[in-house]
């Protein structure tokens, strides 16, 4: 039987990677420039920033997603499966490593910033090359729970019946009435979360090199 | 060349840190600034570097000013000629020493990498920091990141430097050291020298002038 639903199983695995990837690679760098967009609007865009977090910090990104995917074409917007995904995942995860930043930056001493101004550097200088990195370095472990969360959060997708992991093992457990296939889906979560922390230890390893 | 201020007044919140002081520190020359904790010593001093704002007053450098009566003038190209090494030194973390001292300059395109290399391997070598150029500054003990600080102000060729408690975390030997440093820096480059501190016996073998912040007030 593993023979048969393996191959269902790994496509959904594959969409579930997918999803991981576009959502990483989109909100982490979003949300280096969105912290520094913040940071250097003093007052201005605050609450903006403020409301925006509230926003999908308090609402289940489930809701996110089917009012993406469910709820904006009734205001005129219809927007593909893939699209609607991708947009909700990368705004929820976003403000999460927006909040994540926020906290990491505030523990780089000031006098780092300071330095930075007496040696002329210019802004934008001094948080990209001298504040993020400290604060990246700091923030590691938080990120690296996010990450991993992410990996799990993909299953969500099926609400919008994309055939993810989480959903190619419930039709084999339809198809051949056994409980297996759930456990073969855990495996493979397992595994890839086993994959991420590895990946997460190596790169926190190589940045620790101060 | 000097650098002045003249009848500068700073609060915090309600409370005034100092009123209607002026200073002037002139090339070549060593001012002490001593006065007990807490008096606004080290407030002046991160006026007169222009990373606080005093609200009366005015600050300027061979002409260029930094702030007159509670605004910015040109604070850019005021702290272009004045360099600061903090009490805790500010090294960056994640760069070598090497990288601490070249990339401002190369920054601020004021010199090439290979000048600004080449000139961070002789300030180094005069600060006896050769072999420490590769390190990392969690590596190098309190009177070795001292150096470092020193040189990557020095890189940036300023007119002032300032000290802010250069040997609060220092031992004896260190501290003479800063001291032989500070009047090279001062005799043979011609820099002038701030140094706010509380170590009296510092400032009276290092110092060509020593100020109490109470004296810099003028009661007219």
């Amino acid at each position: 039987m593993l023979k048969q639903i393996l191959p269902s199983l790994l496509a959904g695995a594959g969409v579930t990677l997918q999803v991981f990837f576009v959502t990483l690679m989109l909100s982490l760098p979003l949300a280096c420039l969105l912290q520094a967009l913040q940071q250097f609007s003093g007052r201005a865009l605050k609450p903006l920033f403020r409301g925006y977090i509230t926003l999908m910090r308090g609402t289940p990104l489930l809701l996110q997603l089917m009012f993406i995917f469910f709820g904006m074409p009734y205001l005129g917007l219809t927007l593909s499966r893939e699209m609607s995904i991708y947009i909700a995942f990368t705004l929820n995860y976003t403000a999460y490593f927006i909040e994540i930043l926020r906290g990491a930056l505030s523990a780089v001493d000031p006098g780092q910033a300071e330095a930075g101004k007496m040696l002329g550097f210019s802004r934008r200088y001094i948080y990209f090359r001298i504040q993020l990195p400290q604060a990246l370095r700091t923030a590691m472990p938080a990120i690296g729970n996010e990450v991993l969360n992410l990996v799990k959060d993909t299953s969500l997708i099926y609400v919008l019946g994309a055939s993810e992991l989480l959903k190619a093992g419930r039709s084999a457990v339809n198809t051949y009435a056994t409980a297996l296939p759930f456990v073969f889906v855990g495996i493979l979560y397992l595994a890839m979360c086993g994959g991420f922390s590895w990946i997460l230890g190596r790169i926190e390893k190589r940045i620790s090199y101060y | 060349m000097s650098c002045i201020a003249e009848n500068c007044a700073k609060t915090f919140g309600a409370a005034p840190v100092f009123e209607k002081v002026s200073l002037r520190v002139d090339p070549g020359e060593i001012v002490c600034l001593m006065g007990p904790s807490g008096a606004g010593k080290t407030t002046l001093l991160r006026c007169l570097c222009g990373l606080e704002l005093p609200e009366k007053g005015t600050i300027s450098l061979s002409g260029t000013v930094l702030c007159q009566d509670g605004r910015w003038q040109s604070p850019v190209q005021y702290r272009q000629k004045i360099g600061l090494v903090f009490q805790n030194w500010n090294l960056f973390p994640h760069w070598t020493v090497l990288q601490n001292l070249i990339k401002a300059p190369v920054h601020q395109k004021r010199m090439s990498a290979a000048e600004a290399e080449k000139k961070a391997r002789r300030l180094l070598e005069q600060l006896n920091l050769a072999e420490k150029a590769d390190a990392y500054p969690n590596a190098l003990s309190g009177g070795q990141k001292q150096r470092a600080a020193i040189a990557r102000a020095c890189m940036l060729a300023p007119e002032i430097l300032c000290f802010d408690e250069p040997t609060s975390a220092l031992d004896e030997q260190s501290a003479l050291e800063v001291t032989r440093i500070i009047q090279s820096l001062a005799n043979q480059d011609g820099l002038g020298i701030l140094v706010v501190t509380h170590d009296e016996q510092f400032a009276r073998r290092t110092g060509t002038r020593l100020v109490r912040l109470s004296e810099l007030q003028s009661n007219s």
